[in-house]
């Protein structure tokens, strides 16, 4: 019987499967406007999302450098200010000691020297500075202090150099407890780490060095220069007030000599902050290109959603109001 | 005598109308039923010594396009398959997670990575020691997981093949029972169609699970035989035999003999593949997803696994002496180059840096052999772990050279490109089923078709009806007489 006839459920069934898809588009595009990503990254991406897991290890690696380089630079600046204590305290006691002379009376080579042990004293407590509970003169060894007590030190001083019969013997048993390498200064004075300089990575591929320690050469002239002051009037050794009031401008020479290399440290601090600068900047570029870049990967458009589901919309719509007349079109109700 | 001729005329009219009411009733009940062939009545004049007797109840056709059926069970076994194999990519997918993903691989690593570089900025703190330690955790946690999720998903392939053949043998028998009783009904002459809906609904059952080509017997016998050509059935159903087990490991394979093939009477069909010329449905897509597909995602994270744990070897560590574990261990040993099948799922975080398993935290700047502790401010330990996640090596499947990460987003990428692939064949497949199955379906019951059929069996009832009547009062004439 070669009779067309279409079955009833062929209908039904071409109806429920539209109503599905349209269904299904309208869930995925209603997220996808709600969210601003889109629904399926790999389908987005066509299978490959190699290039955007690449973007986010990056983005998180500036992220844990972006700290990093943060806390080394709040270091660093703190670095800075104790150095510019440091050389202001040389500055000044430089200032005073280059005065004196072969005629100044003995109380002020007293008080020059007592002026000496204060800023000798004072260059040690800037020297042991700390940022939260990190030394930051100590090298590598953070927790500890880079320089023991003042007072202790010039108590050792004091016992290296009793004895002394001129300013030369004073002068070699100064230079010899700051320049031992395994005595004096080296175990008594600098507490911290004397190995390699500190490093610090504040890049992906870039490492820098801190070399400003209190034990650095410059350092430990400046130091020795201020020891040499404070131990002009010391009882322990046999000298004229001539020759005490030589030494104390000696020191004040040396101290004024001194400003040489604390001005290359300062300089040295200045330039790895400058860099930490620069790297912040390309940092912030880079991270900035790399959201965007995320962003146009994964992103999806909000006009172009919007106006696909309006449409999916609609259709469902006219879906709707067919499946109803549809419904009522059959001849069952035309019998009755 | 022509009166009662024109009688029984009249009663076989009678009949024949009832009957063909009957098939509609039956029609329009089953107009939504499945499998159900929309039947008709066929008559034939009948004559009896060459003089018309009547209407005659040739008997009832159950109509049924066969090519579009046969299409449309290639068009099932298609769907099933990839439907199968979508579903479960789909699953490996958001178990390893997609680029971007919070406990995705390659994010856990990113996180690694940026915790080393915290840690780097103040190697004294020991609470961002402790996160760089949590780090690694994560990192190892997230393979541990994938890979036992893997195993888990390739085990549940394994029972779904179990399952697939009970249903086949069940189905096949079913069969050969309704073969007998269709040939049986039909030599009896009568309607079979019942008997026949419920064979054609079987074989749908079995067609999902295995392509297959129906093959006319005659005497309403069917026989069956698989796309690839492996007979089914042909007269008594064929048994087939499989084994699975309980749980799966990654060193289990059908190749090391761990895991099983089909079997049919004793013997395996394809000690290749495991389902040899069963492919194409459901059944084969159960094996490639065991055999293929998630042991390459397991082959895959194994590498990345490994490439983990050679990053962190002796070139990144002077501490470590040949033959020593490493800051990440093959589940606390030293990483075996001889044994990699699974490692992802026992990769391990060595215990000498975790203070929770009696480790020591300051071994993460000195070393993991160290056994005293360095100056506390030495980040140089620390940069040689940024360094060793992030140099570009290849892992041992060969490819590009990347970082750590960028292995592990490749991986990711990978395994999303062949979700990606088998939903595209999937949508192709139900495509084509859709079209079919609309085919098949349109040509079902038409309500309005049988309404019309019922309306002129009213009329034809009402006439043979009248006929009868008339006859009556013809006869009540005579009578009168």
């Amino acid at each position: 019987m070669p009779m067309m006839s279409i079955g009833d459920m062929s209908q039904f069934f071409m109806s429920r499967r539209q109503n599905t898809q349209l269904k299904a588009q309208m869930q995925t595009l209603t997220a996808e406007l709600s969210s601003g990503k889109v629904a399926d990254l790999a389908k987005h991406l066509r299978g490959d999302q190699t290039r955007l897991a690449g973007i986010d290890r990056t983005l998180a690696l500036l992220d844990g450098f972006g700290r990093a380089a943060t806390e080394t630079a709040q270091s660093l600046s703190m670095m800075q200010t104790a150095l510019a204590q440091v050389d202001g305290a040389r500055n000044t006691l430089a200032n005073r000691l280059i005065l004196t002379d072969t005629g100044t009376p003995a109380t002020d080579v007293k008080a020059n020297a007592g002026a000496a042990r204060d800023g000798f004293a004072s260059i040690v407590r800037a020297l042991n500075v700390k940022a939260g509970n990190q030394s930051l003169f100590a090298g590598a060894t953070t927790d500890r202090a880079s320089l023991a007590d003042p007072t202790a030190m010039l108590a050792n001083i004091r016992a290296a150099v009793a004895g002394a019969t001129t300013a030369a013997d004073v002068q070699i048993a100064v230079a010899v407890w700051f320049d031992a390498p395994t005595e004096g200064f080296a175990t008594m004075g600098y507490l911290g780490d004397s190995g390699p300089a500190l490093t610090r990575r504040v890049d992906p591929d870039e490492t820098l060095r801190i070399d400003a320690r209190a034990d650095a050469p410059a350092m430990r002239d400046l130091l020795a220069a201020a020891v040499l002051a404070a131990v002009a009037d010391d009882p322990g050794i046999t000298l004229s007030e001539s020759e005490r009031a030589g030494m104390l401008r000696d020191a004040g020479t040396r101290l004024m000599t001194a400003a040489d290399g604390m001005v290359r440290m300062r300089a040295a601090l200045g330039s790895t902050e400058a860099r930490l600068e620069e790297l912040g900047a390309a940092r912030s570029a880079q991270i900035t290109m790399l959201q965007t870049t995320r962003v146009e990967m994964t992103a999806a458009d909000p006009f172009d959603t919007a106006t696909r589901l309006q449409e999916i919309q609609q259709q469902l719509e006219t879906h709707y109001t067919l499946t109803a007349r549809l419904s009522r079109l059959t001849l069952t109700d035309y019998l009755r | 005598m022509s009166i009662s001729h024109a009688m029984s005329n009249a009663l076989s009219g009678l009949t024949a109308a009832s009957r063909m009411a009957e098939v509609i009733a039956s029609n329009l009940a089953n107009a939504t039923t499945d499998g159900y062939g929309r039947r008709s009545v066929t008559l034939s004049a009948a004559s009896v010594g060459g003089r018309g007797a009547g209407v005659q109840i040739d008997g009832i056709t159950r109509f049924v396009n066969r090519g579009i059926l046969a299409d449309r069970r290639q068009a099932d076994a298609g769907m099933a398959g990839f439907g199968q194999t979508a579903t479960t990519l789909s699953r490996l997918e958001r178990l390893v997670g997609a680029v971007g993903d919070q406990h995705a691989l390659s994010t856990q690593i990113a996180a690694l990575e940026s915790a080393l570089a915290d840690a780097g900025a103040d190697p004294s703190s020991d609470v961002r020691l402790q996160t760089v330690v949590s780090r690694f955790g994560a990192v190892t946690e997230s393979l541990n997981q994938s890979a036992d999720g893997i195993q888990a998903l390739r085990r549940e392939a394994d029972s779904s093949i179990a399952t697939q053949v009970e249903t086949l043998n069940l189905s096949l028998r079913q069969v050969q029972q309704l073969n007998a009783d269709i040939s049986r009904m039909q030599a009896t002459g009568g309607d079979a169609s019942a008997l026949l809906d419920a064979r054609q609904t079987v074989v749908d059952t079995i067609a999902a699970i295995v392509p297959l080509r129906e093959l006319d017997r005659g005497g309403g016998q069917i026989a069956l035989m698989s796309s690839a050509g492996i007979m089914l059935i042909d007269g008594p159903a064929q048994q087939f035999g499989f084994q699975a087990v309980n749980t799966v490991t990654a060193d289990m394979t059908l190749a090391s003999g761990g895991l099983h093939g089909l079997t049919l009477d004793g013997v395996a069909l394809d000690p290749g593949n495991g389902f040899g010329g069963m492919k194409g449905g459901s059944l084969s897509a159960a094996f490639d997803l065991r055999d293929g597909s998630l042991v390459t995602a397991q082959q895959g994270l194994d590498a990345v696994a490994r490439d983990l744990i050679e990053r962190f070897q002796s070139a990144a560590d002077p501490t470590l002496g040949p033959g020593d574990a490493g800051l990440l261990t093959d589940a606390g040993a030293a990483f075996d180059p001889l044994n990699t099948a699974g490692l992802s799922a026992r990769i391990a975080v060595n215990a000498a840096i975790d203070p929770a398993r009696g480790g020591a935290l300051f071994r993460l700047r000195d070393g993991v052999n160290a056994t005293v502790p360095g100056p506390v401010g030495n980040a140089a330990q620390i940069d040689a772990w940024l360094d060793a996640l992030a140099t570009a090596r290849p892992t041992s499947l060969g490819g590009a050279a990347a970082s750590a990460a960028g292995h592990a987003g490749r991986l990711m990428s990978d395994i999303g490109g062949t979700r990606l692939a088998a939903e595209e064949s999937l949508s192709f497949a139900t495509a084509r089923w859709d079209t079919l199955r609309q085919a098949e379906l349109a040509d079902g019951v038409d309500s309005d078709h049988e309404l019309q059929m019922l309306l002129k069996v009213e009329q034809s009832y009402a006439a043979n009806a009248k006929l009868i009547q008339t006859v009556e009062s013809m006869l009540q004439t005579l009578m009168e007489l």
